[in-house]
């Protein structure tokens, strides 16, 4: 952690960092938070471990909405948010030259919903890292489980654990942990009947309470109005009837075809533990199979969605 | 009047629900998926009431998310408030029984009754359940409450191992009661049993912060820095407001076709930016942080000043929900650390 | 208790073009239930509610004093306000109100008044003017001023009644435009401007302005500098707004509801808000 320290206060001076969004220590275990930095004094306040699960990208695109995409800022990146910023900076949204990624290497952050659902209810006061192993404490019960068992899906199924385009790297660079292949969630799902899989639909998107929190978090959910917002016309209801709820989902999954890079912040910062993920990896399949697109790789191949090629695949057309 | 407490043995609590259900529709918390929220208990269903702290407060119970007030066809409107028999709410914590006490204040004042909500809440019956063992997150006690407070309950319910203690708070509670024959009178030991949890839960919690001057200290910052630093990664959802017992914000919809259609009630946040954006497109909170320090002043100031209590009950769900760990403890301390920092007239 | 939330049916009875640009349309509304018929005093507002689209504010334009109709002014912004542009006379909306608090008739009781307004803003001023120009009611106060601009002469309301209320004597009337333009006769300047000219005398005597917040920004310094102190000025406020009853939440600024609490407010008790309009 001092590493880390020491080389963000020599790339502030360096790359006259005007802010730096990194994360901080949480208020609950297990927990860490986002934090914005004006200056190098306050370098100390930053850590980096398995417990840094939010996308830290959202703040680049809200650093531009605030008027301030002039200026240098810096960003902690895993592999995933790297790529966010990528494809953030090929879908226009701010400057090459005023983002400074700086890569740190991931092998996987707790997603705090798997953590609640472990928990059934209960929460803990603190915990112990034994290599693959954590054990859990809380007022009168102790609970051992699994690296993995904690970790966000998308982590269990991540290819690019480190920044693939990235200004520093610190540390050295992490292995994919290889748990479960990309899709395999996917292609389990899609060989279950369509009756099947729409009740797993209908059972998970009965829980939602509209709040956003997935699309909030998400770094390629930047637009000015959402579709939900907008009144002329109103495109879905704004209560949580199911079908309105659903259209909601289907409609961001499509919106973010081909620029989600399956970070798992949406499922993440889900208050209720909806499976946000597997309509978005489905299409994310479907993007990379048709297309070979994967996104926030390098800074040229443009984004699948906003290419066309002559040898597109188009039998669904005919 | 002083009320006898109530006795029933563990395994007489289905058929105890039943009985309740005979007059009142029963909510209770309800497990789905690893998700417990409050719905209509069916017949054969089992109440998660071990489960600490639900996910959803059981505010919709009388205040769905989304509700018709009326249907309307051309000119003629009909207004569609609950007509169904009364509920009892049942495994609803201390805290989430004084929420309805706060909201209670809203939506019924001298001037405006609010016939959908009233529908609801009139002659409901909630029987809360004492928190044997308070979470981490939970800060009820800084805000005049308490794992076995009894605000805002008509019966008490305390789990004393191999049965629960009724304790009758309010007369709609006693009348019930002391008509269900499968009750027996707690004896002394067993209320002492429920005395020492009680005693147990409150130590666990710590001593609490004192709040008293937290309005006027909050008053006093509000062009403090401290509002651009909590809202700085803020992520504008509404996690922590549809997760919140107390928070009551809503929108009114028209959905129609043909000319015909209902008009709903439908909860909406401040944390929204289209909230109060107007139709000129001119938005008197244009930022995340006027909008984070409205909902903020709200609970803590304005709720004070119209209701005369804080807005919030210290149900500790946003602190656990927060998608970025904003955790409004944290916010509290530190507005009392900068009002101190700023010559301490507090 | 009646339920607020259920619009009662009016009918309309009139509606004219108020604008050359035609952003401004002026209802006359009756109730089709005479029984429905409410009271009101000037200053109150009324949600306008057409089913189907949803509902909006509007502080009634009509004074109490006038009997059979309620007056409205819309500005055509977006989904509701176009739906009201679009009546035709017979056509029925609903409506709920009177909502809101009203001027201050009681204080300003055998003093003078000062009424401020530029744009649309003049819709409850207007109810206030004729209110007080009332024969049942004009014995009760002092002299009665009018300052009302607008950008040019098309964008003015009621300009009719307002050439005929010139002639008056029971009240003075003075228009003003932002510029010259050919066939205007009347003051040319910004209101801040005008006031200052016209010194109306702050000697016990009231304020109610209403105008878009940049001339309010510039008309409060004068009135302090001619001595009117701020619990002599009065203001109505706007904010989006849903319920009107002060339950969703929506309207505040701090701890005031403008629907409920408001929308008049003196600038006293705005001064005491670290809320800013």
């Amino acid at each position: 952690m001092d590493k880390l320290v020491e080389k963000i206060k020599d790339i502030f001076a360096d790359e006259k960092l005007e802010l730096l969004i990194g994360y901080t220590k949480g208020t609950l275990p297990l927990r860490a938070t986002p934090i914005l930095i004006e200056s190098a004094d306050d370098a100390g306040k930053l850590i980096f471990d398995f417990t840094c699960q939010n996308n830290l990208a959202r703040y680049l695109v809200d650093e531009k909405k605030r008027g301030g995409d002039r200026r240098r800022v810096g960003i902690i990146a895993k592999g995933c948010d790297a790529r966010a910023v990528v494809q953030l900076v090929l879908e226009g949204q701010f400057e090459r030259e005023n983002v400074v990624i700086i890569g740190v290497p991931c092998r996987g952050v707790v997603d705090p919903g798997k953590l609640r659902k472990k928990l059934a209810g209960r929460e803990i006061v603190n915990f112990q890292v034994n290599g693959e192993k954590i054990t859990l404490f809380g007022n009168g019960f102790e609970l051992e489980l699994k690296r993995s068992e904690l970790l966000s899906d998308s982590c269990l199924a991540c290819r690019y654990p480190n920044a693939v385009q990235y200004n520093y790297f610190i540390g050295e660079p992490a292995e994919p942990l290889g748990v479960r292949d990309g899709y395999a969630s996917v292609d389990e799902f899609e060989q279950k009947s369509p009756d099947e899989r729409w009740a797993y639909f209908e059972k998970e998107y009965s829980k939602c309470i509209r709040c956003y929190a997935c699309r909030n978090a998400c770094p390629m959910c930047y637009c000015e109005e959402c579709f939900v917002d907008c009144s002329t016309p109103q495109w879905i209801g704004k209560g949580n009837d199911l079908s309105d709820t659903i259209i909601f989902h289907i409609v961001r999954v499509l919106h973010t075809a081909g620029r989600c890079v399956d970070c798992g912040a949406c499922a993440a910062a889900c208050p209720l533990n909806i499976d946000i993920r597997m309509l978005g990896k489905r299409v994310e399949k479907e993007v990379t199979e048709r297309f070979g697109f994967t996104a926030g790789l390098d800074f040229e191949t443009q984004p699948a969605m906003a290419a066309f090629n002559e040898n597109d695949k188009e039998e669904f057309i005919m | 009047m002083e009320m006898d407490t109530y006795k029933l043995q563990k395994g007489n609590l289905e058929r105890f629900l039943q009985k309740l259900g005979e007059k009142f529709v029963v909510h209770a918390p309800v497990e789905s998926d690893g998700v417990v929220a409050f719905s209509e208990l069916m017949p054969g269903q089992e109440s998660a009431l071990y489960f600490p702290r639900t996910h959803k407060p059981p505010k919709d119970v009388f205040y769905p998310q989304t509700e018709v007030m009326f249907h309307y066809e051309k000119d003629i409107t009909h207004s569609a408030e609950y007509k169904g028999k009364p509920i009892a709410l049942f495994g609803a914590r201390p805290c989430d029984a004084k929420s309805f006490v706060l909201l209670e204040r809203v939506f019924i004042d001298p001037k405006y009754e609010d016939p959908y909500w009233a529908a609801r809440r009139n002659n409901a019956l909630v029987f809360s359940l004492a928190c044997n063992d308070p979470l981490p997150s939970c800060f009820c006690n800084w805000l005049d409450g308490g794992p076995f407070s009894n605000t805002g309950s008509d019966v008490l319910v305390t789990d004393i191992g191999d049965a629960y203690l009724f304790e009758p708070i309010s007369e709609n509670g006693e009348s019930f009661l002391s008509s269900v024959d499968m009750l027996k009178k707690a004896t002394k030991k067993d209320i002492e049993k429920a005395q020492n949890a009680k005693e147990r839960a409150e130590l666990s919690m710590g001593e609490p912060p004192k709040l008293d001057s937290l309005k006027v200290s909050l008053d006093a910052l509000w062009d403090d820095p401290l509002w651009d630093k909590v809202s700085s990664k803020c992520l504008g959802c509404a996690a922590c407001t549809y997760s919140c017992p107390t928070c009551y914000c809503f929108d009114i919809q028209d959905e129609s076709r043909r000319g015909k259609g209902v008009r709903i009630r439908l909860w909406d946040s401040c944390m929204f930016p289209l909230f109060t954006k107007e139709g000129s497109g001119h938005n008197p909170r244009p930022t995340r942080k006027y909008r984070l320090r409205q909902r903020f002043m709200h609970k803590f100031s304005y709720f004070v000043e119209k209701q005369g209590e804080f807005g919030c009950v210290g149900c500790g769900r946003c602190v656990s929900f927060c998608p970025v760990n904003i955790d409004i403890r944290n916010f509290i301390i530190g507005v009392f650390q900068t009002a101190q920092g700023k010559g301490g007239e507090q | 208790m009646k339920n607020a939330y259920i619009p009662i049916s009016v009918r309309v009875k009139k509606i004219w073009v108020e604008s050359d640009d035609k952003t401004l349309r002026t209802f006359d509304l009756e109730f089709v239930n005479e029984a429905d018929a409410f009271d009101y005093m000037p200053g109150q507002f009324c949600q306008l509610s057409i089913p189907g689209k949803g509902e909006a504010p509007f502080g009634i334009a009509s004074s109490p004093t006038e009997k059979g109709f309620l007056r409205f002014t819309v500005n055509r912004v977006r989904v509701v306000t176009s739906a009201l542009h679009h009546l035709e006379e017979e056509e029925t909306i609903g409506i709920r109100g009177p909502f809101g608090n009203y001027y201050p008739v009681e204080k300003f009781r055998g003093q003078n008044v000062v009424i401020v307004s530029g744009g649309f803003a003049l819709t409850t001023l207007r109810s206030l003017a004729v209110y007080l120009c009332d024969p049942a009611n004009r014995g009760d106060y002092g002299g009665i001023t009018l300052i009302y601009g607008a950008r040019r002469p098309g964008l003015m309301i009621y300009r009719d009644e307002l050439e005929e209320w010139e002639k008056k004597d029971d009240i003075n009337v003075h228009l003003t435009i932002d510029e010259q333009v050919e066939g205007w006769n009347k003051l040319v300047g910004f209101v801040p401007a005008i006031i200052k000219e016209i010194a109306p005398s702050s000697k016990d005597s009231w304020v109610m302005v209403c105008g878009p917040l940049i001339m309010i920004k510039y008309t409060l310094p004068v009135l302090t500098e001619l001595g009117f102190p701020p619990e002599h000025i009065y203001t109505s406020l706007e904010r989006r707004m849903k319920c009107g009853i002060g339950k969703c939440g929506r309207c505040n600024i701090g701890s005031k509801y403008v629907c409920f609490d408001g929308p008049v407010f003196s600038f006293a008790e705005l001064e005491e808000i670290p809320e800013k309009i």
